[in-house]
Formats: C-alpha cells, sequence, structure tokens
C-alpha cells in the first residue's frame, strides 16, 4: 500500500512537472491593451513639436537562462505620415537595456536588448505620437506595430 | 534496440540543452490623428505716452516694440486680426503690427477700431515665436489729455484651410 501510494505521489509530481514545463515556455512574449487613440488636438503655442503620450499598455516576456539572450524588436506596418513620428520606449527587465525612444519604421528595430534570465515580468510600454505644424491636419489612421522576440542560446 | 532510443533521446535532450534561435512575434494597433491647430500667444504689457511735440506738427507719436507674439498653425493660409473692444479717445489712434512670420504677410501697423483687421495673413503650416509686435500711439492737436487709459487688444488667428 505505501509502495502503491509512493508511486502516485511520484507519478503525480512528474505529471505537476509535465504541465509546468508545457505552461511556462522557456521565452515568451506578450503585448496587452490597445493604446487609445492619439490625438494632437494642441500645441505649445510657438514650439516646433506637438506630441501626445500613451502609457497604457504593458508587455509580458520570459526568457529563461538557458534560452540565451532576447532581444525585442518592433516595427510598423506602414511609414508614418511626413512629419509625425511614433515612437516606442519598453521598460526594461531587470539587467536587460532599453534603447527608446526609439522611433518606429517599416524596418525591424531594436526596442529592448540583452533579456536574460528573465522568468517572467509585466513591464510598462510608452507611446509617443508626435508632429510638426508641417505635417498638417491628419485624419485618423493606424498602424499595426510587430514585436518580435529573439532568443539566441 | 535500447542502445539506439538512448541516442535518439540523448540528441533530442541535446537540442533541448543548446537550443536554436528562437523568435515569437505580437502585434498591437495604435491609431493617431493630427486635428487642425491654430494658436497665438501673446507676452508683454507695453505702455505709451505722449509727452513732447514738435512746434508746429502733430504731438510725437508714442512707439512700443517691448512686446512678442507667437504662432502655431498647421493649416494653410491662416490670418491674425485684431481689434479693441471701445473705439480710442478723440484724437487718439492706436495701431498695432506684428512681424511677419516665415513665408507670412504683415501689414504692418494698422489702426485699431472695434471692426478686426488683419495684421499678418498667408501663415501656413509653421511654429514660431519672439515675434515682434509693435504698439503706437498717434494723437492730434484736438485730442484731449488723457490721464491714462487702457485698452485690451484682441487677436484672433483665423484658420486656413
Amino acid at each position: 500500500m505505501r509502495i502503491a501510494s509512493a508511486l502516485l505521489l511520484a507519478a503525480g509530481l512528474m505529471l505537476s512537472s509535465v504541465r509546468s514545463a508545457i505552461a511556462q515556455p522557456s521565452t515568451m512574449l506578450s503585448v496587452n491593451g490597445t493604446p487609445a487613440s492619439m490625438i494632437i488636438s494642441s500645441a505649445v503655442t510657438g514650439v516646433g513639436s506637438m506630441s501626445v503620450t500613451d502609457a497604457t499598455t504593458t508587455y509580458f516576456v520570459r526568457v529563461k537562462n538557458a534560452s540565451g539572450n532576447g532581444t525585442i524588436s518592433a516595427q510598423l506596418s506602414a511609414p508614418m505620415p511626413l512629419g509625425t513620428t511614433l515612437s516606442l520606449t519598453m521598460t526594461p527587465s531587470f539587467g536587460a537595456t532599453s534603447l527608446g525612444p526609439v522611433d518606429l519604421s517599416t524596418v525591424s528595430q531594436a526596442v529592448v536588448t540583452n533579456i536574460q534570465k528573465e522568468n517572467g515580468s509585466t513591464l510598462a510600454m510608452t507611446y509617443v505620437f508626435a508632429a510638426t505644424a508641417a505635417a498638417g491636419v491628419v485624419p485618423t489612421q493606424s498602424r499595426t506595430v510587430t514585436f518580435t522576440l529573439v532568443a539566441v542560446p | 534496440m535500447m542502445i539506439k532510443n538512448a541516442r535518439r533521446t540523448a540528441v533530442a535532450l541535446a537540442l533541448v540543452a543548446f537550443g536554436a534561435v528562437t523568435a515569437q512575434a505580437q502585434t498591437q494597433t495604435v491609431a493617431f490623428s493630427v486635428s487642425a491647430i491654430n494658436q497665438i500667444a501673446f507676452t508683454g504689457t507695453p505702455t505709451l505716452a505722449i509727452t513732447t511735440a514738435t512746434a508746429g506738427l502733430n504731438p510725437t507719436p508714442a512707439t512700443d516694440a517691448s512686446a512678442r507674439w507667437a504662432v502655431t498653425t498647421n493649416t494653410n493660409g491662416a490670418k491674425v486680426t485684431a481689434s479693441i473692444a471701445t473705439v480710442m479717445p478723440t484724437g487718439l489712434t492706436l495701431s498695432a503690427g506684428l512681424a511677419q512670420p516665415t513665408g507670412g504677410s504683415t501689414a504692418g501697423l494698422q489702426a485699431l477700431g472695434t471692426t478686426a483687421v488683419d495684421l499678418v495673413t498667408g501663415i501656413s503650416y509653421l511654429a514660431e515665436g519672439a515675434l515682434v509686435v509693435t504698439y503706437k500711439l498717434d494723437a492730434l492737436p484736438t485730442a484731449v489729455a488723457v490721464a491714462s487709459g487702457s485698452k485690451i487688444v484682441t487677436y484672433t488667428i483665423v484658420s486656413g484651410t
């Protein structure tokens, strides 16, 4: 009876370990939320650049030690209108490096580098939409930002 | 058979241990827009006093160029007008002129009245500051001496297209 209990316990522990391994991949990136529409409707009079900031969204990153060194890159689905920029700062996890604010473009650019030994953190993202007077009136439009986490062993 | 399985297992473990480059992608949608923006700002509190005259001529006008103005517009062809709420005392004329921002056109000194007059036109897609505001007070001999008085000048930026 004791042997049977011990075997069941061991099997249960193994099953638990397997579940943990399945539920927690060694590398993971998710972005949470959608920024509110960023509308520039006023300026500091006489100053060239106008901007609005959104810091309502977050991202979750996990890069476990065995997965090596991770980099998060971001790129836009289409160029920004002339005279406008969309920049992004991602708060780095402990030990990682933020390169923000990064002006996003259609070319993939690193935003956070050197992510390692990160068991999983939810961190802040800050977008800044800026426009010069030369941009003129820009009707509402959107861009898709694609984030890529690359982990190099 | 067992040895083969052991080798396969070892290979599989090695792949896990040394792993390949992994990549994951996520997306987020960002919406944005820029509204029509037409803003002006003025600083300074100019004072004008007519105290002298050259005999045979009207009293010597007083001028002040200490005030500054700034403008931001992201429209094409905005203009700035000016007016005062009540008419000037008899024989006195208050004029104002705005230095032109890049690309704009100034009308120079214009006499102010209760009807708005254009001071600068053709302001397009710019943000500039520290532009000079010039005031001038003229008096005719018929003007009654005024101990002191003040006028609030209302500037309005009219949006372009």
